[in-house]
């Protein structure tokens, strides 16, 4: 056990102490600073600006930012929609794997849009080459749609009075080439060295030891998994995602991958600091994050090595830990740890399935996409907690009876009410979703078109656990993170219209509010820091949003939780 | 010969629905992407 405690300190350790430079160079991009890949990608992001008629010089302000933004995700989902729903009769599709039904389609294109990747499909199956490089396209510009908001937002807190903030397709195609390409290339070679497959032929067929004829999928997965990881994406090119032999092959690869999906989230806040040269402020913004991070990992790896009584009650020896819907090669400590850190993230890939979780870990898992402002995905982690932030001084400044102000910006009603808005939004839509699913299996409903027979039917569990199951669902969508409870029947138009709505909304309107807040922010008046400013680099005052987080977390979900994991775990 | 015409009214019945759920779809991906667009003048007079 020891050593699996060494596996998961060193992989979190490594990554922190990696993301600081990672965060220099980030800053260093976003500021417009030369880099060594310039001279490769300088010409053909000219080319493509040329053939788009896009002027990448051209200053916007946070207006056009976000339609720029809205308008080329349109276009992505549309392009998607109608490559998943022929796929079958289009080039690369040596396994001929069949097209997408409408209702998968759309739940399919929309996730993948909107960097969750929430997968109601079987890769192996249910999608052909052609359809997995449309995804692996969408892996890139996805995340780095998150992250050229975020530059945006750092523009906004850094200048004084201005409504030129930056140009989105720069940062766009900046943060694509410059940052996810050559970090994804990296992850891509250490998993073809380790014997993922990276190629375009079919299905291959193997003997096993026991004789056995059997088929094993294939296909560009090397080069799909590496940017599935960096962009916090988690889409699982196999079925069974990081679980599958092919995937993550070895306990190098699962630390390789562990670390990918944590460096552009922490490196996103040090950026931050770098980028405003501000460093106090990311500490404490980072220090907070990790505080909620490690109240959320270490009770999950507690459970999970202690073991499932009720197996231990029918005489199964638990001293290996809970091992339920685990792999034997990476154990319960080191799944537990990547179960919190990718619901945390927002990447949603699992090495382990969550569906087979102690129930603590599962509220922990559930809570981490609650929050979803504990590092969270590319750019849009940052994001969440400005938002938090801004709540915070507001909040703070009446307390102590100081003008809330946030970089010598004055806060207002107006970006509170966004704010406010928006940390509303992400309960609202799980709530809501959870309490229309729930309704429906109560009753047993007849669902017609919208799923083969009776609701309860799409439960694998009964009572609290299968609360759980459709909770996890509408709040996976919510928080774009994409892992699930697996138990749940989800690949029906019940679960893919559903879920589909709640992810798009979900992933713009939280994008736009924060924008919205930098961009009113950064055309105020700029008023110099004095005696009476709340100072926001402190400790107290991360304490301060800690508790603000904390409280709007308690408040939406204590419930839900208490209907579904924390009712399970009494009655174990 | 029946069964034959059946089958194929049945699979254009098929194809029929399955046009009509596609066109539904796209509106509907449509009508979140005007109220995302819509939300932007929202949060700027809210």
């Amino acid at each position: 056990m020891n050593t699996e405690f060494f596996g998961v300190i060193s992989i979190f350790i490594i990554s922190i102490v990696l993301a600081i430079p990672v965060g220099k160079y980030i800053a260093k991009v976003y500021l417009g600073d030369k880099t060594l890949l310039d001279p490769i990608f300088n010409p053909i992001e000219k080319f493509i600006f040329k053939i788009s008629g896009i002027n990448s010089t051209e200053e916007m302000n946070w207006k056009q930012h976000l339609k720029a933004l809205l308008s080329v995700n349109m276009v992505w989902f549309i392009l998607c929609f109608f490559v998943l729903l022929f796929q079958g009769s289009l080039p690369l599709n040596p396994d001929n794997n069949p097209n997408m039904s409408p209702d998968l389609a759309f739940n399919t294109a929309i996730s993948f849009v909107v960097n969750c990747n929430l997968q109601h499909y079987s890769g192996e199956t249910g999608l052909s080459y052609l359809g997995q490089l449309m995804l692996m396209f969408l892996q890139f510009v996805s995340a780095g749609t998150g992250m050229a908001a975020a530059a945006m937002v750092f523009v906004a807190m850094r200048e004084r009075t201005t409504d030129k903030l930056g140009n989105f397709y720069n940062f766009l195609i900046k943060s694509c080439t410059r940052i996810l390409l050559p970090l994804s290339a990296i992850v891509a070679v250490v998993l073809v060295f380790s014997g993922t497959p990276m190629t375009f032929e079919g299905k291959d067929k193997i003997v096993t030891l026991q004789g056995d004829t059997v088929e094993v999928s294939r296909g560009p997965a090397a080069a799909f998994i590496g940017i599935k990881h960096i962009g916090t994406n988690g889409g699982g090119f196999f079925g069974v995602n990081s679980a599958h032999p092919l995937e993550n092959p070895t306990y190098l690869t699962n630390a390789v991958e562990l670390w990918a999906q944590l460096i552009i989230p922490f490196a996103m806040i040090f950026a931050l600091g770098f980028f405003l040269n501000k460093r106090k402020l990311s500490w404490i913004v980072f220090g907070v994050m990790t505080a909620g991070f490690l109240m959320l990992v270490i009770p999950t790896i507690i459970s999970e090595i202690n073991g499932n009584p009720a197996i231990e009650r029918m005489g199964i020896t638990q001293a290996t830990g809970a091992m339920e819907g685990k792999e034997v090669r990476f154990g319960p400590a080191i799944s537990g740890f990547w179960s919190i850190a990718t619901t945390v993230i927002s990447t949603g890939s699992v090495n382990s399935m969550h569906d087979s979780s102690m129930p603590v870990s599962g509220a922990m898992e559930l809570l981490a996409m609650m929050v979803n402002a504990f590092y969270g995905g590319c750019g849009v982690g940052w994001l969440n907690f400005y938002v938090f932030i801004i709540l915070a001084v507001f909040i703070s400044g009446l307390m102590v009876g100081r003008t809330p102000e946030f970089l010598g910006k004055k806060i207002e009603a107006r970006e509170v009410k966004i704010a406010a808005f928006i940390a509303i939004l992400h309960p609202l839509l799980i709530l809501a979703g959870t309490a229309l699913a729930s309704y429906f299996a109560a009753n047993d409903t007849a669902m017609g078109y919208w799923f083969s027979g009776n609701a309860t039917g799409w439960l694998n569990n009964p009572g609290h656990h299968g609360f759980s199951e459709m909770l996890y669902e509408y709040t996976s969508s919510a928080a774009n993170n994409g892992s699930g409870f697996e138990g749940l029947g989800d690949n029906n138009p019940f679960w893919n219209i559903t879920t589909g709505i709640v992810l798009l909304l979900s992933r713009f309107i939280p994008i736009i509010g924060p924008l919205a807040i930098a961009g009113l922010l950064a055309n105020k008046k700029y008023i110099p820091e004095s005696a009476g400013t709340l100072k926001t680099d402190t400790t107290i005052f991360g304490v301060m949003v800690f508790a603000v987080i904390a409280i709007i977390a308690a408040l939406s979900f204590f419930p839900a939780l208490a209907l579904g994991p924390l009712a399970e775990y009494f009655s174990m | 010969m029946l069964s034959k015409l059946m089958l194929q009214e049945s699979n254009l019945t098929f194809n029929f629905n399955k046009m009509i759920i596609t066109i539904l779809l796209i509106a509907l991906g449509a009508l979140l992407f005007a109220i995302c667009f819509k939300s932007v003048e929202f949060f700027e007079k809210i």
